[in-house]
C-alpha cells in the first residue's frame, strides 16, 4: 500500500520517474527490444520445459538413431534416438541458471571487495585489487578449466569454477566507481552525520553503483554461458547425460558431416542466447549513458 | 561556559614533496550559545580546521598535534568508534554544496530518518515523526509531501534547510557550518541565516561559521577569527574587528569590500601580491610580503598572538610582542 501511495505521490510531482526515462530511452533501442525478447523466449521455454518438449530429452531410443530433421522429430534425433528439440528446450533451463548462478555470485563478491577495497584504500585495497590482478592475469577459460579439472565434472563446480574467474572484473569496476562517490559530499556528509563505513557503504555508495553493476552483469550472463558451453564442449563441463547445449554440441562434432543437426541446433541456441543478452546489456548501458555522465 | 576549546591546533598534509601545514597552531575557544564566524581567503585552511574538529581529515592528511576539547573532553583522544558516536548527535556539520550534500538516490525524508534512527534509537516510525517534525522546524513548506522527494526535485535552498534539518535533528552542542550560505542566492542566503540564527536561540547550540564573506560574519557571529596561511591573524569580539581591524590583512580585507556610498569610480582595492605557497612558507610573519607596514622584524620571526586590547588579539609586531619600536622606524 505504502509502495502504491508513494509511486502515484511521485508521479504527480515530478510527471516521469527514473526508471521511466530508462525505459523509454530502452524501448527506441530495436536491437535491445529484439535483445529482451530473445531473453524473454529463453525464460519462457526454460520454465516451460516440460509443457513445450515434443519429447523425454533423456528417452533413449535406438531404432531412431541419427534421423534427420522433419515428421516426428522437428530437429532430428542424436545418435542415442534423442530428440534435439526437446534436448535444446531442457537445455534452455540449463544454460539460464548457468549463466544466472556464477553471476549473481561473483556480483554479490565483486562489489563487496570493490567496495571495501575503494573505501578502506591502502593495505586493504592493495591485497585485494593485487589478488583481482592474479586471477584477471589467467586466460579465464584456462582457469575455469583448472579449477574444473580440480573439482570435477558437474553443475555446481561450474558455478564455483565461473564465480572464481568472474568476480575480479566486477571488484574492479566497483572499486573505480567506489573511489569517486567516496569524494562526494552526501558521503562525507554521512560521515559527518556519524554514519558507520559498513553503512555508508550498503546505504549511499553501493546504489549509486547500481547501473554499472547491472550492465556489467547482464555482459556477464552470455559470458558464462559462453563459458559453460565451451567447458563442456571440452569435455570438463556438465557431465553426460546432461542436456547441455555445449554437450550437445561436442557430442555431435563426430557426425557433423553426417547429422550436422547434432551440433549446429544447439549451436544456433547458444548463439541466439547470447546475442539475445548482449543486446539487452548494450540497450540497458546506452539507455542509462545519460545517467552515467550526470553523476 | 565554554564548549569547544581548541589549542594549538596542527594539521599537516604529508606529499610526496614534504609537509604541508595546512593548519598551523590555531587556538580559539567557543561560548554554549555563541557563534565564532571564521573568514580568510580561499585555501588558508578553514574548511581544513573544521574538518579537524570534526575529525574527518582524511589520508595524507593528519592532525599532528593540538587539543580539541568539547565539553571538556579531548576529541583527539578519543577512539575511532566513541568519535563516530559523537558526530551527528553532539557535533553536526553542513556543508557548502546543498546540491551534493544529499544522496541522490534516496528520499530526503528517508536520509534525514536515516540521522535520526542512528542517534536516538528511535523505531522507523518514530524516526520519521521526529524527521517531519525536524522538516517543520527549518520551514519547509508541506513538509509531509516533501518527505518524499529526492534532491533533484527540491531548489538550493530547499535542499539547504534538509541537511539543516539533518544535522541538528539530534540536538548537537556544537553545529559546524562550512560556507553554508555560498551557494544560495543571495535572498534564500538571508533566509538560511536567519533561520539558523533563531534555532541557535531555540536550542542554545554553538555555532562554528566557516566563511569568505564578511557581511554573514557580521550578521552573524559574535567573535570572529580571522585566518591566513593556516594561521590565526586577528581574533576577537565580531564589533572590535570590524571597528578597528588591527592586523594588515583584516585592515586591507576591509579596503576590499566594494562599497555603494562611493559616489566616483574608484579602483577596488585589493591586497598586493598572492598567498605564499605553504610549503614556501617565508620565513617570520607569513604575511610581511604582501604587507605595506612590514618590519625588518616581520622578515625574521613570527609574531605570536597578543592582546592588543581586550579580548581583541593580534598577531602581529606592531601592536607588541617584541620590541618592534625600536627596530621600526
Amino acid at each position: 500500500m505504502n509502495h502504491m501511495a508513494e509511486l502515484s505521490e511521485e508521479l504527480e510531482l515530478q510527471g516521469t520517474t527514473f526508471l521511466g526515462d530508462v525505459w523509454t530511452a530502452f524501448r527506441r533501442n530495436r536491437l535491445a527490444m529484439a535483445g529482451v525478447l530473445l531473453v524473454l523466449l529463453l525464460l519462457i521455454v526454460a520454465v516451460f520445459a516440460p509443457w513445450i518438449a515434443p519429447h523425454d530429452p533423456y528417452k533413449v531410443n535406438l531404432t531412431d538413431q541419427f534421423l534427420a530433421p522433419g515428421g516426428k522429430y522437428w530437429l532430428g534425433t542424436d545418435m542415442y534416438g534423442r530428440d534435439v528439440l526437446s534436448r535444446i528446450i531442457y537445455g534452455a533451463r540449463i544454460s539460464l541458471v548457468i549463466g544466472l548462478v556464477p553471476t549473481l555470485v561473483s556480483t554479490a563478491i565483486g562489489t563487496l571487495l570493490g567496495m571495501t577495497a575503494g573505501y578502506f584504500g591502502g593495505r586493504t585495497d592493495g591485497l585485494i585489487m593485487r589478488l583481482a590482478d592474479i586471477v584477471l592475469a589467467f586466460p579465464s577459460l584456462l582457469l575455469a578449466m583448472v579449477v574444473m579439472y580440480t573439482l570435477g565434472a558437474s553443475l555446481i563446480n561450474i558455478f564455483i569454477a565461473l564465480s572464481i574467474v568472474g568476480w575480479a572484473g566486477m571488484a574492479r569496476v566497483v572499486r573505480a566507481q567506489t573511489l569517486s562517490l567516496k569524494e562526494r559530499e552526501f558521503v562525507e556528509a554521512a560521515r559527518a552525520a556519524g554514519v558507520k563505513p559498513w553503512v555508508i557503504m550498503r546505504r549511499h555508495i553501493a546504489p549509486n553503483c547500481l547501473p554499472q553493476i547491472l550492465i556489467l552483469m547482464t555482459l556477464a550472463i552470455p559470458g558464462a554461458i559462453m563459458s559453460e558451453a565451451s567447458l563442456s564442449f571440452l569435455g570438463v563441463g556438465a557431465a553426460p547425460p546432461t542436456a547441455s547445449w555445449g554437450l550437445m554440441v561436442s557430442n555431435g562434432r563426430e557426425y557433423l558431416l553426417t547429422a550436422y543437426w547434432n551440433s549446429v541446433y544447439p549451436g544456433f541456441a547458444i548463439l541466439l542466447t547470447v546475442l539475445g543478452f548482449n543486446f539487452f546489456g548494450d540497450g540497458l548501458r546506452d539507455a542509462l549513458d545519460p545517467f552515467l555522465k550526470r553523476q | 561556559m565554554t564548549l569547544l576549546e581548541v589549542k594549538d591546533l596542527k594539521t599537516h598534509f604529508f606529499a610526496d614533496s614534504g609537509a604541508i601545514p595546512a593548519v598551523d597552531g590555531v587556538s580559539f575557544s567557543l561560548e554554549k550559545g555563541k557563534t565564532l564566524g571564521v573568514v580568510g581567503e580561499s585555501g588558508c585552511g578553514k574548511t581544513v580546521m573544521s574538518l579537524s574538529v570534526m575529525r574527518l581529515i582524511a589520508q595524507p592528511g593528519k592532525v599532528v598535534s593540538g587539543e580539541i576539547r568539547l565539553d571538556g573532553v579531548d576529541l583527539l583522544k578519543l577512539s575511532n568508534a566513541e568519535m563516530c558516536d559523537l558526530r551527528g548527535a553532539d557535533l553536526a556539520m553542513i556543508f557548502q554544496e546543498p546540491m551534493t550534500s544529499l544522496n541522490p538516490v534516496h528520499r530526503v525524508g528517508a536520509q534525514v530518518s536515516e540521522a535520526i534512527r542512528l542517534h536516538q534509537g528511535l523505531t522507523g516510525a518514530q524516526a520519521r515523526a521526529k524527521a517531519l517534525e525536524m522538516f517543520e522546524l527549518v520551514g519547509i513548506p508541506d513538509p509531509a509531501r516533501r518527505m518524499w522527494n529526492y534532491p533533484h526535485q527540491l531548489s538550493g535552498g530547499l535542499r539547504q534547510r534538509v541537511m539543516i534539518a539533518m544535522a541538528l535533528s539530534c540536538q548537537p552542542k556544537l553545529l559546524i557550518a562550512d560556507e553554508p550560505t555560498t551557494a544560495l542566492d543571495v535572498t534564500v542566503q538571508a533566509q538560511i541565516l536567519d533561520l539558523l540564527r533563531e534555532l541557535q536561540r531555540k536550542t542554545q547550540m554553538a555555532i562554528l561559521l566557516i566563511t569568505h564573506d564578511l557581511g554573514v560574519v557580521a550578521e552573524m557571529a559574535d567573535q570572529v577569527s580571522v585566518m591566513y596561511t593556516g594561521k590565526v591573524v586577528e581574533y576577537g569580539h565580531v564589533f572590535a574587528v570590524f571597528d578597528r581591524p588591527l592586523h594588515p590583512y583584516t585592515q586591507g580585507l576591509y579596503r576590499s569590500i566594494p562599497s555603494i556610498a562611493d559616489e566616483e569610480r574608484k579602483r577596488l582595492h585589493a591586497i598586493s601580491g598572492v598567498v605564499p605557497n605553504l610549503q614556501q612558507m617565508p620565513q617570520g610573519c607569513s604575511f610581511w610580503p604582501r604587507c605595506e607596514k612590514a618590519h625588518d622584524v616581520c622578515r625574521v620571526r613570527r609574531p605570536p598572538l597578543v592582546e592588543a586590547e581586550p579580548g581583541h588579539w593580534v598577531s602581529c609586531f606592531l601592536y607588541g610582542g617584541e620590541e618592534v619600536a625600536a627596530s621600526g622606524e
